[in-house]
């Protein structure tokens, strides 16, 4: 297998760094778009973005054999976040503040753009861990194998708190909550 | 109801039977608290798949694009300095094994030097040893005392002074000079034949106290085939006599 994700990192802790190239173009898109749904800032999430990949190219000689290349870059990314409000002493509540002002997508309708920022608000109200895995399965979609590995949990945690999540967004969003 | 729901979540999640899931299809026509569940499920869902996917600006690519460029180009700088390093190294190794061979090469040439210089003083010395003035030999034998241990032609010169000189100042001073050597035992075994044949009787007195003094055992057979001599002067037997006893006492 010469073209997997695996195959170009591992070419890059091997000093080809051109190979950086090939995963910015496969994965800056996601994980710009993993930033834009955690902030609402697209500035920042262009920044948080290069700062990624400029992570991958710091700590490349950490990368190992067996890991997978996708849930490792999303840990970098998760933790560029976690830094980046550390770092600039931004409170958690700003960004909820952020997420609960609406704003009209031009592709979208007006009904479907109430819908999804209706559950994006109603994420708000979950705990950081579960909404971290909530995006990560549901919006990014990844495997449960990925997110397990991210966030080091055990995929049988993984599977509860997505069930959990998904039924405490349902009680949000439809006041249900018994 | 709570059962329910789990049932429909795993439904969403795909964890479901086909068999379970056709259960859930059919409750859903049935129960109309079910289908509510069901839709609600579905709406959360279907949300998230709603959620637009942005692209980013040309900027994040141009931004990365001329961040990857530094970072190859410090990469060959970083690898041209390792193999300059790597260079330096290498010639400084280079000119320590050049000097060691320079060495090794002028030791060898210094060596060869000596060599030749001690052939030409053993020619000189047996030369010397072959005038006709004593006073001549006695100054090679004190030359041959101070050249190496290990010139063998040296002792082999002082051997043969000692053994058969005619002067007895020479055999004298050849024996002298010899006594540093006594350990040797070609050495030894050449005092001990001189002894026996030794007519000078200073310089026979002289050999049985540099045997005496070099508290070797051996030397006692010597002394005493001289305390046992019929024909020897009294006051020699009593100087070996006198050796014997302090040999035997070590």
């Amino acid at each position: 297998m010469t073209n997997t994700d695996n195959h170009y990192m591992l070419s890059v802790t091997k000093g080809n760094l051109n190979d950086l190239a090939i995963l910015f173009d496969r994965y800056h898109e996601r994980i710009y778009n993993y930033f834009v749904n955690k902030s609402h800032n697209v500035a920042l999430s262009q920044d948080l973005t290069q700062t990624v990949f400029e992570r991958i190219l710091k700590y490349k000689d950490s990368y190992k054999e067996d890991y997978l290349f996708k849930a490792w870059i999303y840990r970098i990314a998760s933790n560029v976040y976690m830094d980046h409000f550390r770092q600039n002493k931004l409170k958690w509540s700003d960004i909820e503040q952020i997420r609960e002002i609406p704003d009209q997508e031009e592709n979208t309708t007006g009904e479907q753009n109430e819908q999804y920022h209706q559950v994006l608000y109603a994420m708000n109200k979950l705990s950081k861990t579960d909404q971290e895995i909530i995006q990560l399965s549901k919006i990014e979609n990844l495997k449960i194998k990925e997110i397990a590995e991210i966030l080091d949990l055990s995929e049988s945690a993984v599977k509860v708190k997505i069930h959990r999540g998904i039924k405490r967004l349902k009680d949000i969003i439809f006041n249900t909550k018994q | 109801m709570n059962n329910i729901e789990d049932k429909i979540i795993q439904y969403f999640e795909h964890e479901l039977s086909r068999e379970e899931a056709a259960q859930i299809e059919q409750l859903i026509t049935e129960n109309v608290e079910a289908r509510k569940l069901f839709d609600q499920y579905k709406s959360v869902y279907v949300s998230f798949d709603q959620i637009p996917h942005q692209a980013p600006s040309d900027r994040l690519k141009q931004n990365f694009s001329l961040f990857l460029n530094e970072e190859i180009k410090q990469q060959a700088k970083s690898t041209k300095n390792t193999n300059y390093t790597k260079t330096i190294w290498m010639l400084a190794i280079g000119a320590i094994l050049a000097a060691m061979l320079f060495f090794l090469v002028k030791n060898k040439a210094d060596n060869q030097e000596i060599n030749q210089q001690m052939i030409a003083m053993n020619e000189n010395l047996t030369k010397l040893m072959q005038n006709e003035s004593s006073s001549h030999r006695i100054k090679a034998v004190q030359i041959s005392a101070t050249l190496p241990d290990n010139n063998q032609q040296a002792l082999d010169l002082l051997m043969d002074a000692m053994a058969k000189d005619p002067s007895s100042n020479v055999r004298l001073s050849a024996l002298e000079a010899l006594e540093k050597h006594i350990d040797n035992e070609q050495v030894r075994a050449s005092i001990y034949k001189s002894m026996a044949d030794e007519t000078d009787q200073v310089v026979l007195i002289s050999y049985i106290n540099i045997l005496t003094e070099s508290k070797e055992k051996s030397a006692i057979t010597e002394l005493k085939k001289i305390t046992k001599d019929q024909a020897m002067d009294q006051f020699i037997k009593d100087e070996a006599q006198l050796g014997l006893f302090q040999l035997q006492e070590y």
